[in-house]
């Protein structure tokens, strides 16, 4: 009987030791507290790790050239540059720019329509896409059955190797969670350990003054679904968080994007219309089109004159955070796939 | 040491409760439908292909079962698993329930590995049903994914069904939905809205223990 007690308490050792690595979102304590709820599965520095790994690894396309970073570059604080419209297998074009992956924690509804409302369901979206990675989750976790790597890894975080989808989806949530950007000069500003110049300053006010509403700090979006103006394409036809909740009055709306980062991803709009931040203000200042929908703030559109755009710019400069984008934790696992 | 591990069994042993089975069929009018085979649907006929649905949080003798099934017409064999032998009252939700909903991706029977996730936007797919209807000599496929907990339109439905001494399966009646095709234009339903939710009332009313 002592025999068997002394085993199960090893066994409890080692469980309490490998859930020990537990890990907390790190953030300004002038933030509000994260939406995300970790309860059922908290944030665990091995699960993030592993998850990480699946987020780089192109096997999740259905002929492994596509990985999730391919659109989500963390060097452009996870978003696509270049392309209007992000593309995946076989350079097929989808239909919306790629948002930019961080402080998810804070969002309820992901996507620019809120299609997702759990950020564990969120890879499903990319994965099935004809146009982004043309696989299925079932594809994905019998390909990660045969690659010893994902076994080994496996193994050390649950207490066999078995890959299931569940486990694949919470593992990409888990590492997505963890991407929080909040080391800009503005944070540092905000915390007074950095100073705006007085151009930086003169675009602060300007943006208090036009643009905090929507975009409303700390995390430069009230992540709520507004039509900004932008004239419908004729080819795209997209209907916004229409298709989703089936309300006429949510025609033509997207989710307000944050304004972190943003100087590094371009180009702009739920379409990617715009590749430069002076076209985007330009938008607001003469280019507003109207519809039933239209943001009541935006009905006489928000107007600057040249001196006031080239201020707005400089400030929203400040929200650019390397430390974010470099970061070697949330960037390409090189130590994962060199394994033999 | 012996003694020990007969302790340990007897400790297992009196964990595990005597378990029958019910099976689960799908019907079209009193024949039970298959795979791939058609069958004659007023004047024309219908190939049933697919049929898919979640049965939850199942709830029999007042013990709720530790499991759920996941049915699916291309299995063998599709029956849940029950405490007792003679059921008198059964009651269970067909699809996922919205707290369940509410916490992303599960495991299990509920794996998005099954196909029973949406992937354009959240939330399980509570019931399929595809195939195709054969009507004055044209072929018009069908599907239905019936499915939704959002913005109002919660497709999940508590059936509850009163047995007798000599039940002997759950059986799904899809009469009432498949007189649908011969009245609706729209034969493709896969997405939450009003329509999934009067077709899952159909579904719901479409249970019976035989």
């Amino acid at each position: 009987m002592r025999l068997i007690a002394i085993f199960f308490g090893l066994i409890f050792l080692l469980v309490g030791f490998r859930n020990n690595q537990s890990i907390e979102l790190i953030f300004p304590s002038s933030w509000p507290e994260p939406i995300y709820n970790d309860d059922n599965y908290p944030l665990n520095e091995q699960k993030v790790e592993l998850g990480r790994a699946l987020f780089f690894d192109p096997q999740l396309s259905s002929d492994n050239t596509i990985s999730c970073a391919s659109c989500h570059s963390p060097y452009n604080a996870f978003t696509h540059v270049d392309h209007q419209l992000s593309h995946g297998i076989n350079d097929r074009i989808g239909t919306r720019n790629s948002p930019a992956i961080f402080n998810l924690a804070w969002q309820k509804d992901l996507m620019w329509d809120g299609a997702i409302h759990h950020v564990d369901a969120q890879a499903l979206a990319p994965i099935n896409h004809p146009d982004e990675m043309g696989s299925s989750i079932n594809e994905i976790v019998q390909k990660l059955n045969k690659d010893v790597r994902y076994k080994k890894a496996f193994k050390s975080i649950y207490s066999d190797d078995l890959i299931t989808g569940e486990r694949v989806l919470k593992l990409l949530g888990q590492f997505m969670i963890s991407l929080v950007s909040c080391d800009s000069k503005y944070d540092r500003v905000m915390s007074g350990k950095d100073k705006f110049d007085e151009q930086e300053k003169r675009g602060y006010e300007l943006f208090c003054k036009n643009c905090s509403e929507c975009h409303k700090e700390p995390l430069f979006s009230d992540y709520s679904f507004r039509n900004n103006g932008l004239e419908p394409d004729p080819q795209l036809k997209d209907i916004g968080r229409m298709k989703i909740t089936q309300n006429r009055m949510d025609s033509l709306k997207f989710k307000v994007p944050s304004l972190r980062n943003i100087e590094f991803t371009f180009p702009y709009m739920h379409d990617g219309r715009y590749k430069k931040l002076t076209e985007v203000i330009d938008h607001y200042d003469r280019k507003i089109h109207f519809s039933n929908t239209l943001d009541p703030i935006l009905e006489k559109g928000i107007h600057f004159t040249t001196n006031e755009k080239v201020d707005l710019v400089a400030f929203l400069l400040t929200l650019t955070d390397k430390n974010f984008m470099f970061a070697p934790e949330h960037g390409y696992p090189k130590d994962f796939f060199d394994q033999k | 040491m012996i003694r020990s591990i007969q302790i340990l069994i007897l400790f297992f042993s009196l964990g595990v409760r005597a378990q029958d089975s019910i099976p689960v069929k799908v019907m079209y009018d009193r024949f039970e439908i298959q795979p791939g085979k058609t069958i004659l649907f007023q004047d024309d006929s219908i190939r049933i292909d697919v049929v898919k649905f979640y049965l939850t949080n199942v709830v029999v003798g007042g013990s709720e079962l530790s499991s759920g099934l996941l049915f699916d017409l291309e299995k063998d064999q599709n029956y849940l698993l029950i405490p007792i032998s003679q059921i008198d009252e059964i009651q269970f939700t067909l699809g996922v329930d919205s707290l369940t909903n509410s916490n992303g991706i599960s495991g299990g029977i509920l794996d998005p590995i099954h196909g029973m996730y949406w992937s354009w936007q959240s939330g399980y797919i509570n019931f399929k049903l595809e195939g195709i209807h054969f009507e004055n000599g044209i072929a018009e496929e069908f599907n239905f994914h019936i499915g939704g907990f959002l913005n109002g339109y919660n497709c999940e439905r508590r059936i509850q069904l009163q047995g007798s001494s000599n039940v002997s399966r759950l059986e799904l009646d899809l009469y009432q939905m498949l007189q649908t095709l011969s009245t609706d234009q729209l034969k493709k339903i896969m997405s939450p809205g009003k329509r999934a939710m009067d077709l899952a009332d159909i579904l719901a009313d479409s249970f019976f223990l035989r």
